[in-house]
């Protein structure tokens, strides 16, 4: 059919498509059965993989047939136009699509509804795109649009395909059938309850039924572990799954421990670095310190000679060696990561080069293929019978933790023997502290006024840093300004004083002035004051009351905040307490608090420590998600938790006459 | 779908050269041209400051020849001074598609007076100029970056030179913008016999000369300081000057030129006459029309009627043929009802000729979103404009805000069918204020739209009833809304908030300050005559105060949004500030529960000022607590002197918002 498809495309004739028939059902319905209220429902997606075989390089050839209902006006709005783009070497073809009205009319999209364009256009390499809009679109209609989509062959031997088919819309069925293809392949489908694989021949049919709409969440997983999809894998050996895990970790294994074989220089530098130290752990800090503070990072160095020696790095055309590495003094992230496997191969270590999917993209490693998405690498180092991961190449990641996306996620340690997984560590929340400090003075107008330090480390340095370091300067004080002005609309940021902010290894820490007129609510003649600076004005978190999937949080980390606050001048607490304690900051989750007085200089002194992952949980089941929001409404309550500041003898300003208006007669104190 | 090969682990190389074998014409590695090398041979200047990078040459030489035709050559030289300004490293030339041609574009990197060779090479790449809504653009550019390649203290430089038929004889151009400035020139070569009417606008006047011949004409800024972006920047003040000339042709030559317009009345002509046949109709229009408008009592209703229909219509854009005029000419009406789509210029047509079968004039009308900067008067030219509205005939009885009375049409309606949530009536936002050209015979000036009074256009309305537990949890509804604008911005909400989203969005509002809000029901109304639109909320909340030691309670009326307080972090101010009219006007029911009284309240509160105003207050009713507010900032500018008093009045008004309510358990 592909083929026919393509000839067709290619002389310009117009075939007439081949429609399926149309269910009166779905012409007559109203409303999606599987998700009512839907604003257009998918009835059914369709992609057949052909290829041509008019062609020497036999083209892989893309069908796609879609039929969708259209419920509301926003669907019309939303499916009334499309966007079919091709891709550097994917070309678009045989585009036909048609509207079925609720009363059986037919409107067909003529040649001239398509429009073609090139949407990029570089020499003669063109990325083109074919737009078109569905003619008289309402609500209660139907619209169905098909086209082919040809690979070319060679690209398609090395490269997966993977198609998410659960979208933003129902989709009653999903079928991806594979007639033929350019070389072996494997099929695979992942999230997709109920999915039927059949077999006819070659050809392989999975088809999946009544997939619902797939909404993101605040703090979830890798949508690839939660969203169902379908993926093909050219195959170039004929081998079981377990098989090509294992070639896969040979092959790699063998490069590694070629590449990382460490020469005499290499290990002359070994031993003078780690002379004198017994401690296996010392002695990795010390190689690990060396490769991240002595050898130019390339990836993040921008001077005119960095620029120059990743030039001549890059028409190279060949791995750097570890010995090369120490020669010049500079290296990309991998050169780094390999001469640190090099020396701690010198320095007599069990070595092995682990090779991992970002936590972004993928967590279940361990699925047939699972190989094509481990595009992050780190060195594995057996250290008191355990394994320890390490990547002095991440320029900014301190030693004894690694990139948050690479925490927390399974390896495949490489090994031309067994196929051997492992788990990374999470770092736990003290390894990433946040410590904020406050000194105030608050005025009877209920202005607050003084200087503030904040401190970061472990992840939360890295990540500003990282952020931050191709950033203006204006432009750095601008977020931070601007960042306190989204909790404190009234704050007046000064003299803002930033440290070590592009120096890798070190503390982030920013000090500056801050005013913040009305900080004090004014209640009548009293003053309601959150002691809570840092923390007030923040919104609350997890306010969706359901969830369908789990919470996953990036990073643990932890907050530290020292506040003390010099009270007006004749005004006395009223009735003072301390914000109630909430779960266990040494725990998964947690915020602990401490509220002093000291009359005789007014003086109101507020501690908080949170923390997120003290014990590196950093998850949590939908099932038991209402806990964890329970947990973050009770922190957000205890983080607005306010204090009543009164005049001695000050009368309230309304009573109303039920209920008497007690005269305010405690005596602050606090505990 | 989701679909396609992995790009990303693509080994395209092995299949394809690179693209860098395949093109030819681009000259990366040649030396930089003279004017190149002199700029960047300058020092930078003190004027830089602390800007990521500065203009050391901007140059732009328009040739007009005698045929109509003209040549555009641009030039740019920009010295990267911190690593933020290596994102300036990059050039942009427009173009429209099959009309100009891209004769030439080059560029270079110059580190120490040496061109630098790049470790890849940088093509320049084509792509079209495309929103969501457009399925076709004929305005293309070339782009190329050497961002990732330069450093501070480089030079990038790019030339290139366009070529192609002129659709007017005008031109628009800007000098000066956000970057300091070291030579900023526009040169414009006319032949000879030709007079230019050049036009200037902005808070800069730029140095003019002309050669003695008067063939070539040249306007020019020098060492303009940095202006960093800002937020709420008149639109006027993107460019520092604003330079529009109109070129006329030596009289009495045969060939056909372009045209260049000296009055608003050979504009309205010009546009008359690409329009001239695409106001039709036929039966099925006809037919259309009687269907919609059966039943309406009145003009009125059928103008609702018709209006709405076409408002409907999905918005979808092919700009085609642009080179000879068709960016100004709508497509047949019959053809657009046919689809049922359109953009702007298609639907205000259609809508004519709707309203022609109902047997009401409408007239089109030119306009621009106030946001893209002014229309000015003084330059008469279609080009000014980028949107199409409608003016329609009206008697007196019809008595609406967007109504004006116009000489020589009489009473006019300005209506815009593109905008989905302006009912008949009222104006969009953008266009209030604004400068159009009704383009009907008779027409030889601008008319300026009504600025509507931020109350009751703005003004949204926010009731809250409010009924506290003795547990301290909350239950109750919540409703926003309002007429004119503010019922747009609401009918906005609904319009692209899924049914099945409305609760979660609900809480998402209503969350931000309050804990574990839960949202049972959301509705709506909306009466499309009088334009009030309102979204209603039922909600609960636990913890809505807080427990005090000694009896004491704690309530702040968190159901309130306070996010239409501007915020101006900037102690400093460049450029002047535009103010946006806001409008809010508050009203909270706080119900109290047996054994919860009141304690004290919030005093009153009352801002007045040139900005705007704020009046806030708490009452007792009975066993509630009423809290009324109500906010509003007025259109207007605010000019950098005054800026920080506008600052203050912002923080004061953000200052009394910040209140409590007392109350007491009783014992």
């Amino acid at each position: 059919m592909g083929t026919v498809l393509f000839l067709l495309a290619r002389t310009g004739s117009v075939a007439k498509p081949n429609w399926d028939p149309i269910n009166p059902a779905d012409l007559a319905a109203k409303d999606s059965l599987s998700s009512p209220g839907a604003d257009a429902e998918i009835l059914f997606s369709r992609c057949t993989l052909d290829t041509d075989t008019s062609e020497v390089f036999r083209d892989l050839l893309a069908q796609h047939y879609v039929r969708a209902k259209i419920y509301t006006g926003k669907g019309v709005e939303e499916q009334g136009k499309l966007n079919i783009e091709g891709g550097i070497g994917v070309k678009i073809e045989g585009i036909s699509a048609r509207v079925i009205k609720i009363d059986g009319t037919m409107i067909d999209l003529k040649k001239t509804d398509f429009m073609k364009s090139a949407v990029l256009k570089v020499g003669d390499i063109k990325v083109m795109r074919i737009a078109f809009a569905f003619p008289n679109l309402n609500p209660g209609d139907v619209v169905e649009y098909r086209w082919t989509e040809r690979y070319d062959a060679l690209l398609v031997l090395f490269h997966s395909f993977p198609i998410f088919c659960q979208e933003k819309l129902p989709v009653r069925e999903f079928r991806f059938a594979v007639e033929s293809y350019p070389g072996d392949f494997s099929m695979l489908w992942l999230n997709c309850p109920g999915a039927e694989l059949k077999r006819s021949g070659v050809e392989k049919v999975v088809t999946v039924r009544n997939l619902p709409p797939f909404e993101e969440e605040e703090a979830m997983p890798p949508e690839r572990d939660y969203r169902a999809w379908v993926m093909i894998v050219g195959n170039n050996r004929s081998l079981e799954n377990g098989e090509q895990w294992q070639q896969v970790s040979e092959i790699w294994d063998d490069e590694f421990h070629y590449s990382t074989k460490p020469s005499h220089s290499v290990k002359a530098l070994a031993s003078r670095l780690i002379a004198g130290v017994a401690d296996d752990a010392e002695k990795l800090r010390r190689l690990y310190e060396f490769c991240q503070k002595e050898i130019a990072n390339l990836w993040w160095n921008d001077t005119p000679e960095m620029r120059e020696a990743k030039r001549l790095r890059g028409q190279s055309g060949r791995k750097q060696t570890p010995q090369e590495t120490i020669e010049k003094r500079n290296g990309s992230g991998n050169d780094i990561d390999y001469l640190f496997a090099a020396l701690a191969r010198a320095a007599g270590f069990e070595v092995k080069l682990a090779r991992n999917a970002s936590r972004t993209d993928l967590f279940n490693i361990n699925i047939p293929k699972g190989w094509d998405f481990l595009d992050r690498q780190l060195t594995a180092v057996r250290v008191g019978g355990k394994w320890q991961f390490y990547a002095p190449g991440q320029y900014w990641v301190p030693c004894g933790m690694l990139d948050w996306r690479d925490e927390g996620v399974t390896a495949l340690l490489c090994d031309s023997r067994k196929v051997l997984f492992e788990d990374t560590t999470v770092s736990p929340a003290e390894l990433s502290q946040l410590h904020r400090k406050g000194r105030f003075v608050l005025d009877a107008e209920g202005t607050l006024e003084g200087s503030v330090e904040q401190t970061m480390t472990g992840h939360l340095a890295v990540d500003l840093k990282a952020g931050d370091w191709n950033e203006a300067a204006d432009a750095i004080d601008r977020n931070l300004r601007e960042k306190v002005a989204r909790r404190l609309p009234t704050a007046e940021v000064s003299d803002l004083h930033w440290e070590n902010l592009p120096t890798p290894g070190l503390p982030v820490t920013v000090r500056y002035h801050v005013r913040v007129p009305g900080y004090a609510e004014r209640a009548g003649s009293r003053l309601v004051l959150a002691p809570g600076f840092f923390v007030a004005g923040e919104p609350a978190r997890f306010a969706p009351v359901k969830r369908r999937y789990p919470v996953f949080f990036p990073r643990a980390w932890a907050e530290y905040d020292d506040v003390e606050i010099v009270l007006p001048e004749g005004f006395e607490m009223e009735q003072a307490s301390a914000p109630p304690n909430v779960g266990d900051p040494d725990a998964s989750l947690g915020a602990v608090f401490a509220l002093r007085y000291a009359p005789a200089q007014r003086l109101l002194v507020y501690q908080r420590h949170f923390a997120l992952g003290a014990n590196r949980a950093l998850g949590c089941r939908p099932e038991n998600y209402p806990g964890l929001r329970r947990l973050f409404e009770s922190i957000h309550e205890s983080d607005t938790h306010a204090i009543m500041l009164r005049r001695p003898g000050a009368v309230p300003g309304r009573s109303l006459a039920v209920g008497a208006a007690h005269p305010a007669s405690a005596q602050g104190g606090g505990q | 779908m989701s679909r396609g090969f992995n790009l990303i682990r693509c080994a395209r190389r092995w299949l394809v050269p690179p693209a860098w074998l395949l093109v030819g014409g681009t000259a990366a590695f040649a030396g930089p041209p003279p004017w190149l090398q002199a700029a960047a041979s300058q020092p930078t200047p003190d004027l830089a400051g602390a800007a990521p990078a500065v203009v050391l040459l901007n140059e732009t030489v328009v040739t007009v020849e005698a045929s109509g035709r003209s040549s555009r050559l641009h030039r740019e030289a920009i010295r990267i001074l911190t690593p933020a300004g290596k994102a300036e490293a990059k050039a942009w030339v427009s173009y429209i598609d099959k009309s100009d041609s891209v004769r030439s574009c080059e560029a270079w990197l110059i580190r120490a007076g040496k061109t630098v060779r790049l470790p890849w090479r940088h093509d320049w790449i084509d792509v079209v100029q495309s929103d969501s809504e457009t399925i076709y653009n004929e305005f293309r550019a070339k782009v190329v970056s050497y961002a990732d390649g330069a450093l501070p203290g480089d030079v990038f430089g790019y030339e290139t030179r366009v070529q192609g038929p002129m659709l007017f004889l005008q031109l628009k151009e800007g000098l000066g913008g956000q970057f300091p400035l070291v030579v900023d020139r526009f040169e414009l070569q006319i032949p000879s016999g030709w007079a230019l009417n050049p036009v200037l606008k902005g808070p800069v006047t730029p140095f003019a000369s002309a050669s003695p011949d008067g063939r070539v004409t040249g306007w020019e800024l020098r060492n303009r300081p940095y202006r960093p972006n800002e937020p709420w920047v008149p639109a006027a003040d993107a460019a520092e000057a604003e330079l529009m000339v109109t070129i006329n042709p030596a009289p009495g030559r045969g060939v056909e030129l372009p045209c260049g317009f000296n009055t608003w009345g050979e504009a309205v002509d010009w546009v008359d006459r690409l329009n001239a046949n695409q106001c039709d109709t036929d039966p099925a229009l006809a037919a259309a029309v009687r269907k919609l408008v059966a039943g309406c009592p009145d003009n009125l209703a059928k103008m609702r009627a018709l209006g709405s229909y076409v408002q409907e219509l999905r918005y979808v854009a092919v700009n085609r043929d642009l080179g000879i005029g068709f960016g100004c000419r709508a497509r047949k009406a019959t053809e657009v009802l046919a689809r049922g789509w359109g953009d702007c210029k298609d639907k205000a047509n259609l809508l004519r000729a709707m309203l022609r079968e109902a047997g009401i004039r409408a007239y089109p009308t030119l306009a621009r979103p106030k946001i893209l900067g002014d229309v000015y008067p003084e330059w008469p030219s279609p080009g000014q404009f980028n949107h199409a509205i409608v003016a329609i005939e009206v008697d007196a009885t019809i008595a609406l805000p967007a109504v004006l009375p116009v000489t020589p049409w009489g009473r006019l309606l300005f209506f815009d069918p593109t905008d989905l949530e302006t009912v008949l009536g009222d104006l969009p936002q953008q266009l209030q204020g604004s400068n159009v050209l009704i383009c009907a015979e008779g027409s030889g000036a601008l008319t300026t739209l009504p600025a509507l009074p931020v109350n009751p256009e703005y003004l949204v309305e926010t009731k809250a009833e409010l009924s506290l537990s003795a547990d301290g949890s909350i239950s109750g509804k919540r409703s926003f809304g309002g007429a004119g604008q503010a019922g747009a911005w609401a009918r906005h909400w609904l319009r692209t908030t899924s049914a099945n989203d409305r609760c979660k969005k609900a809480v998402e509002s209503l969350g931000g300050n309050m804990q574990g809000v839960a949202v049972t029901n959301v509705t709506s109304t909306d009466d499309r005559a009088s334009g009030c639109c309102f979204v209603t909320s039922e909600f609960s909340a636990p913890g809505f105060v807080q427990f005090l030691r000694g009896g004491l309670v704690l309530a702040r009326f968190h159901v309130l949004n306070r996010d239409s307080i501007p915020r101006f972090v900037e102690k400093e101010r460049r450029m002047p500030v535009e103010i946006r009219p806001v409008g809010e006007r508050d009203e909270v029911v706080l119900g109290l529960p047996a054994g919860i009284n009141m304690e004290e309240l919030p005093p009153k509160a009352v801002l007045t000022g040139p900005y705007g105003s704020y009046e806030s207050s708490f009452e007792c009713e009975g066993r509630s607590v009423v809290h009324h507010r109500m906010f509003t900032l007025n259109l207007g500018i605010v000019p950098v002197n005054a800026y920080a008093d506008f600052q203050r009045f912002l923080s004061d008004v953000a200052k009394a918002d910040r209140t409590a309510v007392v109350l007491r358990q009783a014992q």
